[in-house]
């Protein structure tokens, strides 16, 4: 969907991330360890003293960790929970409620997209409010403590540091999640409400279909369903939908501006249904808006996308549109050739997950060449082929929409149609980039000849389906990327889903208030809070600096960036060659290698974003996520408890 | 380090030296302190301000980690913290959550021992009786007056019934009657056994309760030993007698010049302000609304 970057599934993100995690704490315990060390033989001045004393030292901190009192914990989270409280930390959420009051002046609910708007503003709204709070309470609680002396008489009791540490990050946790919890239903109730309407319909808004009297007769004759009427609904929040009313009165109403309505119609009269629709004395009743948040529950293909030149070859690559920032290929031709095509190819396909045909929803681009019609809409086809077989076969044309996720179902039967052989090229895994020709298999050609066709019989083999979409204007673009289109399988309940959206926001929260309170453990208030602020941006642009850690930027680190902008040199050519240069890449190098070390330590916020990404977009946000993501924040929160555990521990309260 | 159940707190050679950011010697706030205090004794720590007496409670307590020197408090180390589920400290000033009440504080100190629910409500409402905060019992430490944070503080300390309570200057901001209250409680918990460590700079305070007192002036240890011993002065004698005749006293007067004896003295006691006070204070409140008439202590 949105993403260049998937996220990795549990088991993928077990062994990968779960091994780099390992090794850095293991190099943070060794370094640890060696550091207190020296320190304790400095201290001492003598080693066997030092040596004793280390070891006395690395016993009191496993006791603090094994002998760690659930209670006391408890009884320091509920402290600060009731500090924040008495500090007025409620006011946070009047805030929040004065914003959503007003916000509905600004917000655009004739927008194309307005659940996207209405979600980013709350979600966005939330963030900041949850995270800045977050950082106040945690960075200043510590601090405060020490300041106004309260942490002796805590101290003095049998309190180990790892309670006091732990206990602040359990107190915060618990004041920001249900301030959050909050937020997250009256952001729902807010949302909903705002963008509920209805559509007037009346008989004027309707346009009797016309048939000849043969037609009529025939239609009756049959019993079949056909359309009567076909019209649009009046405006409301800026928008329109098309509808057609059919033989037996009932409404199919189009959706637009992401939402339907259902409709129904009623004569005032007692006549039969047939006769209500177009009459004058019929009633029709839209229903208030339906699915303004939607959880899709998206299948995607598997990876990777190919893209089909204009000589029939496969590669990896689509032509490039000049979109540097997403993993979209072009896929169309200068020439005509119908050779071109985007493949997906889809596995598991099975019957009984698809009993009313394969529903799929792609958001393309569109990119226009001046030689087409500005006017029209570039219009594109969709076939499914059986991988096996190679029997494929056309199943859709639609004039494409850019920045609207257009649904289509691929039906189950094709009535007296031709299907054709398509060729794959094989992909040559050692050169992606480009592809070699295989010689084609021999395929029966007799399966292509006019008949039925059955969708699962035909065109899919072993579950698997291929879905090749094409442009069928010449010089004209489509633009789509592995992401870009897959099987709409379900949908996951709304409410839900709106929280788990939520769960993005909550993680980040976590991490803030761990990071505020280690830093307190030895920062004074103000200067916690600061540091804090800087991890916090750090964490938000973490894929930019580890872009410049492993020089994958244009035009070099910090350094060679200087020099450009000095000398003015363009991005694209490379540093005359002088020891100076060579220097200055030097020095680019080593600061990259720093980065790399504290990119380890700096927690990915960005990665919070697919959340509130998913939720805009109306698409369910997968359970394997929130246990990914969960898990990598603990992975933060652990280390960062026993850092703060073992500062506190070493540090002079009293001083 | 001698393990000497009786011996309650041991200090050797212990020394604290303040350093600045960059290490450098700030004030050496005690030197070579040797120290050892028994089991159900009130020692205390004595001298002007800045002597060293708060770094010295601080260091037994954990507060502070020596410079060197050795300590043993309950057989354990200053740095233990299991050492804390029998102390109880007063600080300096009573240093608690201002948005807290009396009850919750005592209920957030209790919860730290692990303490079980009933017990610990138990126990909170007696030490707020004790103390005399029922009425203030539910208002926020913020409308306390140094006086009532004085006593939740003390009551604070005696939360998890300690056997070694470290009272900071307990008789600091009270008022004569609070001291008086101070320094009874003091001696009631002698009485049950426990030790005391008390430091002060209110000599009078230290006279009346202390069995031990050390005397500290700038850091360093100048007198230790018994209150009696310290204060007797084996070359005078004192005698007082009441409902004395004219006769009486002519008498003993010339006993003490026939012993060849100096009279240095002869006349009535004055008392000291702080038994007028008290005095006052007592017979106002057995008859409200009369202006208490004349001086003198009844004893």
């Amino acid at each position: 969907m949105i993403f260049d970057k998937p996220v990795p599934t549990p088991a993928e993100f077990l062994t990968h991330n779960g091994l780099i995690w390992l090794l850095t704490i293991g190099v943070l315990i060794v370094a640890a360890t060696a550091v207190s060390f020296l320190t304790t033989l400095v201290r001492y001045g003598n080693f066997s003293k030092g040596y004793q004393a280390f070891i006395q030292g690395i016993g009191a901190v496993f006791e603090d960790f094994f002998f760690l009192s659930w209670k006391r914990v408890w009884a320091i989270a509920r402290l600060a929970v009731k500090e924040s409280l008495r500090r007025r930390v409620l006011f946070i959420f009047a805030v929040f409620l004065v914003i959503l009051m007003f916000a509905g002046w600004f917000l655009d609910r004739n927008a194309v997209d307005p659940t996207g708007i209405y979600l980013a503003f709350v979600l966005s709204m939330s963030t900041y409010l949850i995270l800045l709070l977050a950082l106040f309470l945690s960075a200043f609680s510590l601090p405060n403590d020490i300041k106004n002396k309260t942490i002796y008489t805590i101290v003095t009791k049998p309190v180990r540091s790892s309670e006091i540490v732990l206990g602040r990050i359990l107190g915060f946790a618990i004041v920001g999640t249900a301030l959050l919890c909050c937020m997250a239903v009256l952001s729902y109730f807010f949302v909903s409400f705002q963008l509920q309407h209805t559509h007037i319909l009346t008989e004027k808004d309707l346009v009797a279909q016309k048939y000849t009297p043969e037609e009529q007769t025939e239609f009756q004759n049959s019993g079949k369903l056909y359309v009567t009427h076909t019209g649009t609904t009046r405006v409301a929040n800026g928008h329109r939908h098309n509808l057609t009313v059919f033989s037996d009165g009932s409404i199919q109403i189009e959706s637009a501006n992401g939402h339907t309505h259902e409709a129904s119609a009623k004569s005032a009269d007692s006549n039969p249904a047939s006769d209500v629709a177009g009459s004058a004395r019929t009633r029709y009743a839209i229903s208030p808006s339906k699915d303004i948040l939607q959880a899709r529950v998206p299948r995607y293909a598997v990876s990777p996308m190919i893209f089909r030149d204009d000589q029939g070859i496969d590669r990896l690559k689509g032509i490039d549109t000049g979109h540097e920032w997403n993993a979209r290929g072009g896929i169309g031709s200068f020439t005509g050739s119908t050779n071109v095509a985007g493949i997906w190819t889809f596995e598991n396909i099975r019957p009984e997950r698809f009993p009313d045909g394969i529903p799929i929803e792609m958001k393309l681009g569109v990119y226009r060449t001046y030689k087409g019609d500005m006017e029209k809409r570039i219009r594109a086809s969709i076939s499914v082929r059986n991988p096996k077989t190679g029997l494929s076969i056309e199943a859709l044309i639609f004039p494409t929409d850019e920045f609207i996720t257009k649904s289509a179902l691929i039906p189950l039967e094709f009535h007296d149609v031709a299907a054709k052989i398509e060729q794959r090229n094989g992909i040559d895994e050692n050169n992606p980039a480009g592809a070699h020709l295989v010689t084609p298999e021999k395929k029966d050609e007799s399966l292509t000849l006019k008949r039925d066709f059955n969708l699962f019989e035909d065109f899919v083999a072993d579950g698997k389906v291929e879905i090749w979409l094409r442009c069928l204007d010449e010089q004209q673009f489509v633009e789509a990327s592995l992401y870009d289109l897959y099987l709409r399988e379900s949908d996951a309940p709304v409410v839900p889903n709106f929280f788990k959206g939520y769960f993005g926001i909550w993680m980040q929260m976590i991490l803030v208030i761990s990071f505020g309170v280690l830093l307190s453990t030895f920062l004074g208030g103000p200067v916690a809070m600061v540091s804090l602020f800087g991890v916090i941006i750090a964490g938000f642009s973490k894929s930019l600096l580890m872009d410049i850690a492993f020089g994958k930027n244009l035009g070099g680190g910090a350094f060679e960036s200087l020099i450009r902008m000095l000398t003015q040199s363009n991005l694209m050519v490379d540093m005359n060659k002088s020891w100076g240069t060579a220097f200055v890449i030097m020095l680019d190098k080593i600061s990259g290698g720093l980065l790399v070390v504290m990119g380890q330590i700096i927690p990915p916020f960005s990665d919070f974003a697919y959340y509130e990404q998913a939720l805009q977009k109306g698409f369910n946000v997968p359970l394997s996520w929130m246990f990914v993501h969960g898990l990598a924040t603990f992975g933060y929160v652990l280390p960062i408890f026993v850092v703060g555990y073992i500062i506190l521990k070493n540090r002079e309260v009293a001083k | 380090m001698v393990n000497n159940p009786d011996i309650v707190v041991e200090t050797k050679n212990l020394t604290k030296i303040y350093r600045d950011f960059w290490g450098r010697q700030k004030v050496r706030a005690l030197k070579a302190l040797d120290l050892q205090i028994q089991r159900g004794e009130i020692f205390g720590l004595l001298g002007p301000n800045g002597s060293g007496k708060t770094t010295t409670i601080k260091l037994l307590l954990g507060l502070l980690f020596p410079t060197s020197g050795e300590i043993s408090i309950l057989e354990k180390t200053a740095s233990d913290v299991e050492k804390n589920e029998k102390i109880g400290y007063l600080p300096e000033e009573s240093y608690l959550y201002r948005f807290l009440n009396a009850e919750e504080t005592l209920d957030f100190y209790g919860r730290l021992f692990k303490m079980s629910g009933p017990v610990r409500r138990q126990r909170v409402s007696q030490l707020i009786n004790m103390v005399g905060l029922d009425s203030a019992r539910k208002r926020q430490l913020r409308e306390y007056s140094k006086g009532m944070t004085r006593r939740i503080g003390l009551a604070q300390a005696l939360i998890n019934d300690p056997d070694l309570i470290l009272l900071d200057e307990p008789t600091s901001g009270l008022d004569p009657i609070g001291t008086k209250n101070m320094k009874d409680l003091i001696l009631e918990l002698k009485s049950q056994g426990k030790t005391v460590i008390m430091s002060s700079h209110l000599l009078a305070d230290v006279q009346d309760v202390c069995d031990r007192v050390g005397i500290l002036y700038q850091g360093e240890l100048k007198e230790l030993g018994r209150v009696g011993d310290l204060l007797k002065v084996s070359a005078q004698t004192e005698i007082r007698a009441e409902n004395l005749s004219e006769d009486a006293k002519k008498k003993i007067e010339q006993i003490i010049a026939d012993d060849g004896a100096t009279l240095t003295f002869s006349g009535h006691p004055t008392t000291t302000l702080e038994d007028l006070f008290l005095n006052i204070i007592a017979e106002s409140e057995a008859r409200p609304g009369r202006r208490v008439r004349g001086g003198g202590v009844k004893e």
